[in-house]
Parts: C-alpha cells; sequence; structure tokens
C-alpha cells in the first residue's frame, strides 16, 4: 500500500563550514580580517576557533595559515594583511582566503553553519575600501534559483562619465569556473562580458572602466553567471580612480523571503 | 596523502575522476545519500579531500531539490482495499469505511494526463532600509528586477508594483509613496524627492518597501544606496534590506568601530512594532564602556560611534582592534558608516 506520510526533510547533520573572502595588500592597501564569536553565537560557556588560510597557485595547499587559540565569547581575532604579506615575502597580495570559524564544544544548532569573518579594507588613496562579512560557500538557508549555471545580481549600478561598476568573483572550489559579466542597461539592454575564468580557491574581477552608457540607460543591474557555485561582490568606483561604495549581491530566489518567523535561540549551554 | 593529478579540471573529484555529470548521475541513483556514503561506495572526496566543500554543498543541494520535489509531487491515487465478502464483508461494512477515502472519479473534471505544476502563490513581500537625508548625504532605493536568464519569462509577471513608506526619527508614520511600477529586465534607483515629493528637509527613519503580490524574491531585494548630494564626501555605498522581525540568534557587532583616520557610524532603525532597549559595549585598549540606548517602535537613530563613550580619545591608535556590541537580539536593523576623513570617501556595510 502506498505511504501516505508526509515527505519529511532530510534530516542532515549540521557541522561548521568555511567561508570565504578575498585578501588584498600592496603599498595603498590594506586589510584586517577580523572574528568574533558574538556575530552569530550566544553561548558564553563555549569555546570557539577560528583558522584563516590564504591561497596562491595551488588550490590544495595554502600559502599561509594561522589558528587562533582557543577564544571566548567577547573576543576578537585579528589578522593584518602586512602580516600575511611579511611573513609570505610577497610585496602584494590579491588572494583567495578562508575562514574556518568553529567551536569545539556544540555543532551549529540551527541553519547558521558559517559563522563569518569580517574583512575591513581600507587605503590611502581612496583606492579601495569597504568592509564584507566573510562569504558563505554553502549552507545559507534559501531557496536559490539555479538552472545549467549559477547567478548573483546587483541592482543600480552606474556606467556613466562620473562613476563604473567593477565585479571581484570568488571561487571556493577546486576546479577552475567560467564566468561572465552581464550589464541589464535601464531598458532592458544586455551587454555580456566574455567568458573568463577564475581558478580554484582563487578570486578574479572584472572591470566596466570602458563602458560608458547615456543617462537614459543608467542604472544598470549586474548579472555574474558562473560554471561553479562562485560568489561576487561588486564595487562603485569614480572615474578618478576612488572606491566609493562595496557590496555584494545576492543569488536569485525562488520563495518570497519571509523574514516574519522567529528564529528559535537556544538557550545559554546550547548555542 | 595523494595529490589530486588534474586540478585544472572540471571534474568535481579529480582524485575519483568524477565529473559534474558524474556526480548527478551516481546522486539520482543514490537512496539517500550522504558525503560518508558517497566516499565509501565512489571515493569521492577519498583521497586528497580538497573537493570536500563543493561535495557537500551539491550534495545539500541535490537533496533540497529532493525534498521540495516529493513535496510538490502530486498525491498518489490510492486504491481501494478489495471489498470483503461474506461475515468478514458484513463487519466491514458495518465498521464503516477504512481510513483512505478515495473520491469518486468525476466527469466533469477528469484528472490532468500529466502532473501540472502547482500554482505560484503570490503574496506582499515587505523589506526595510535605513533612510538617511542629512548634512549633504541621501539615501536612494535601488531595486533590478531581473528576469532568471534561464528562465522564458518572469514568475512575477511582465512587471513589479510597490509602495514606499518612510518612517521618521521617533517612528512617526511621514509619507508612503504613490504605487510604483519597475517593468521586468529592468533596474531603478528613486531618489527621495521621486518617492516623497511632499516631505522635505532633513530626515532620519528608515523606508519600507512593499511589493505587491510577488510569486518570488527573484532579484528584488532592494538596496538602500548612501550618496552624496551636497557634500563633498564621495558616497555612493549600496547596503541591503535588514527587515526581520525574528529574533537573532548572535549580537549585532562591529569589530573595526575605531579604525585609524576613521569615523564610524550606526544608523538603526526598530523595525517592530514594540520598542528596542540594549545596553550597548564596547571593549577597546583594555577596558569596557557601556551604555544604554532606547528606540521607540519604528524609531530610527544615526550615531555617532564615539558619541556614544565620551570618555573615549577616539583618536588613540591603540583602540583598534576594538569589539563593539549591543545586547538585546530583538531584530533592529543596523548598519555601520565609516567615513575616510583622508580621502573623504563613506563606506558602509550592515552588521
Amino acid at each position: 500500500m502506498p505511504s501516505l506520510a508526509k515527505p519529511q526533510k532530510p534530516k542532515r547533520h549540521r557541522e561548521w563550514v568555511p567561508s570565504a573572502f578575498l585578501i588584498i595588500h600592496d603599498r595603498n592597501v590594506s586589510c584586517t580580517i577580523r572574528f568574533t564569536p558574538m556575530h552569530l553565537r550566544r553561548n558564553p560557556d563555549a569555546r570557539y576557533i577560528s583558522s584563516f588560510k590564504v591561497y596562491g597557485a595551488s588550490p590544495i595547499h595554502p600559502v599561509w595559515q594561522t589558528e587562533s587559540p582557543e577564544l571566548p565569547l567577547h573576543s576578537v581575532f585579528n589578522v593584518d594583511s602586512a602580516a600575511i604579506a611579511r611573513e609570505i615575502g610577497a610585496d602584494t597580495l590579491f588572494h583567495y582566503g578562508e575562514a574556518f570559524n568553529w567551536s569545539p564544544d556544540f555543532n551549529p544548532p540551527d541553519p547558521n553553519i558559517a559563522m563569518p569573518s569580517h574583512v575591513h579594507y581600507q587605503s590611502a588613496d581612496g583606492a579601495f575600501h569597504g568592509h564584507l562579512a566573510s562569504f558563505f560557500i554553502f549552507g545559507a538557508p534559501r531557496r536559490i534559483e539555479r538552472g545549467d549555471f549559477h547567478y548573483e545580481s546587483f541592482p543600480a549600478a552606474r556606467a556613466d562619465d562620473d562613476l563604473y561598476p567593477s565585479v571581484y568573483v570568488l571561487n571556493p572550489f577546486v576546479r577552475p569556473s567560467g564566468f561572465w559579466v552581464t550589464l541589464v542597461t535601464a531598458t532592458g539592454g544586455k551587454i555580456e562580458s566574455e567568458r573568463m575564468v577564475v581558478r580554484g580557491k582563487g578570486v578574479a574581477t572584472w572591470s566596466g572602466e570602458k563602458i560608458t552608457l547615456p543617462a537614459a540607460e543608467n542604472p544598470v543591474g549586474i548579472i555574474v553567471r558562473s560554471e561553479a557555485k562562485t560568489t561576487s561582490f561588486f564595487t562603485a568606483r569614480t572615474r578618478s580612480g576612488q572606491m566609493i561604495g562595496l557590496d555584494h549581491g545576492h543569488p536569485f530566489l525562488t520563495q518570497v523571503l519571509n523574514h516574519v518567523n522567529p528564529v528559535t535561540v537556544a538557550p545559554t549551554g546550547q548555542a | 596523502m595523494k595529490q589530486s593529478t588534474n586540478l585544472q579540471t572540471s571534474y568535481v573529484c579529480a582524485c575519483a575522476r568524477i565529473t559534474e555529470d558524474d556526480f548527478k548521475k551516481i546522486l539520482a541513483e543514490s537512496g539517500s545519500p550522504t558525503y560518508a556514503a558517497l566516499k565509501a561506495a565512489h571515493g569521492i572526496g577519498g583521497q586528497c579531500t580538497s573537493c570536500e566543500y563543493e561535495v557537500k554543498g551539491l550534495l545539500d543541494e541535490h537533496l533540497g531539490e529532493r525534498f521540495l520535489a516529493l513535496k510538490n509531487a502530486p498525491a498518489p491515487v490510492l486504491k481501494p482495499p478489495p471489498r470483503k465478502k461474506g461475515l468478514a464483508g458484513l463487519l466491514q461494512r458495518m465498521r464503516g469505511a477504512p481510513a483512505i477515502v478515495v473520491p469518486p472519479p468525476s466527469p466533469a473534471r477528469p484528472a490532468p494526463a500529466k502532473a501540472e505544476p502547482a500554482p505560484l502563490i503570490r503574496e506582499t513581500y515587505r523589506t526595510g532600509v535605513f533612510f538617511i537625508r542629512k548634512d549633504g548625504l541621501e539615501t536612494h532605493l535601488a531595486i533590478a528586477n531581473l528576469q532568471f536568464p534561464e528562465h522564458p519569462a518572469n514568475p512575477n509577471g511582465p512587471a513589479v508594483t510597490f509602495h514606499v513608506s518612510l518612517y521618521g526619527e521617533d517612528g512617526a508614520h511621514l509619507a508612503t509613496s504613490r504605487e510604483m511600477t519597475i517593468p521586468n529586465n529592468t533596474s531603478i534607483e528613486c531618489a527621495p524627492a521621486d518617492l516623497f515629493p511632499g516631505i522635505t528637509g532633513d530626515v532620519i527613519g528608515a523606508i519600507y518597501t512593499d511589493f505587491d503580490n510577488v510569486a518570488q524574491t527573484g532579484s528584488l531585494r532592494p538596496y538602500g544606496v548612501l550618496v552624496n548630494t551636497t557634500s563633498t564626501a564621495r558616497a555612493r555605498c549600496h547596503y541591503h534590506d535588514k527587515f526581520a522581525l525574528f529574533t537573532d540568534p548572535g549580537f549585532f557587532q562591529n569589530t573595526s568601530p575605531f579604525e585609524p583616520g576613521q569615523q564610524c557610524w550606526m544608523s538603526i532603525s526598530n523595525c517592530q512594532p514594540q520598542p528596542y532597549e540594549s545596553d550597548y559595549h564596547l571593549q577597546a585598549a583594555g577596558q569596557t564602556l557601556s551604555g544604554h540606548l532606547s528606540l521607540a517602535p519604528m524609531a530610527s537613530r544615526w550615531i555617532k560611534l564615539a558619541d556614544l563613550f565620551p570618555a573615549l580619545d577616539s583618536t588613540r591608535p591603540v583602540l583598534s582592534p576594538a569589539l563593539f556590541w549591543l545586547d538585546n537580539p530583538q531584530h533592529v536593523m543596523v548598519y555601520f558608516f565609516w567615513h575616510i576623513q583622508a580621502s573623504n570617501l563613506w563606506m558602509a556595510q550592515h552588521h
């Protein structure tokens, strides 16, 4: 007899997972990567550990890594890009980084299985500024639209006489991924880049510096299409080279986001 | 540890030579795949382990899609149990019908030969961001209504309509925009004058965008954009919707509240119909300073962090790294904005 049981959501063993970020450093630009367990947890009795890895040519072997001591809840684990550059022996860094923040005392009690770090970018000449959380590699509790490719979008960028957008694509996986950047103009026209490749555990960038659109075609939506599930962030730059905006995009969501339902905060000792 | 020998290929697992198509086939043929089972049966992720995150991500995605397919599948047509004869049949008829009730076939509505997709449920999608018009800065509203590139049409139809409500610093409702329309495959950027022509002067508050009858969020999640109007400090800082009524699992926090050469501001908007009361704290240079803030329902504040801690010499470089946080996990919309003094620029981010 056929079962009448309602299909059950697959029970998943929740475990801590890493998140990804861009590390950039040169004479003008530096960044700090910081982790506090307070971002997503409230358990004062647990121990927390943060490890950062930076990848270079090999997607398997990091060129630099560090691990925090056991951290209490009210703590910040800080890494400066200058220290990484010095220890690697490089003048410049434009590398993929991975933050694995976890607790040996409990598994994730809710869908927040990644505890991100925050990267604070600053520059002497205004070329690179911003503050971003590290990006989810997988595990976000969202229903994401996908087809043959993966997509992320970003609204209302400007490509005019004053400003242009640029895109940074992070590939958290080992294999390389092709990607394309499409500008959808205010009148629905599309400008698509050629196929570019971001290598495994790597970062690639696309610049719209050569694109200038008339006022009627601005603002533009940006779509990043990629073969693997990469993640992207977007900048607003002035034609004189200053960065005056930096933020991440979102995947297309098949659900109507409902931020009304309560999330139960587990009592002290559990999460 | 064996090294994978063919990293720059399209293999999901280079060690086991599993392509993405192979992997999808394996998942489709597996009853209840787990990472451990895939490792044991196919060697996936079993050697150099560097594909672990992608394999787990693909597996997670597959299990989610499998669950949705099951959930959306039409209910099985159940045959009634065979009618028993004799005494057993009489007893069954006396006890009543079994739990399974099969409706009689209706000639007026024959069952479709092929399962049709479930009709899309359309609902209002509420979002919110902090709003400012002050000191030569103002918030614009940015929305992209982009069709998913592999879909023949936008599930939200040829256009999406929305309206925007503005609440002020004290939580009072100041204005609601006219009904706005954004056609498929376009982006818009609305200045306060476009949305609320009757509102003039300085405003600190929050704007709530309600999309009417949408079938999915798609690309619609709106962003505020902090732009400079009369200020010489350049800004075009996107910061996205943070509306929610839930309780946050962590703290509203900032690990870069006092960086050398930067002034950090916090915007906080209470998007809930009850007051928000919280202690706030700063841990810096070996000391912890605290205070208390209150926000009426729907009220907002725009605060320079240094002003919360008058006892602190915020120009001391040793303040970094510092940690700022709010105790109360009741969800409020918190963003941080930094003015970089040397280059006279702004940057922004949600908590």
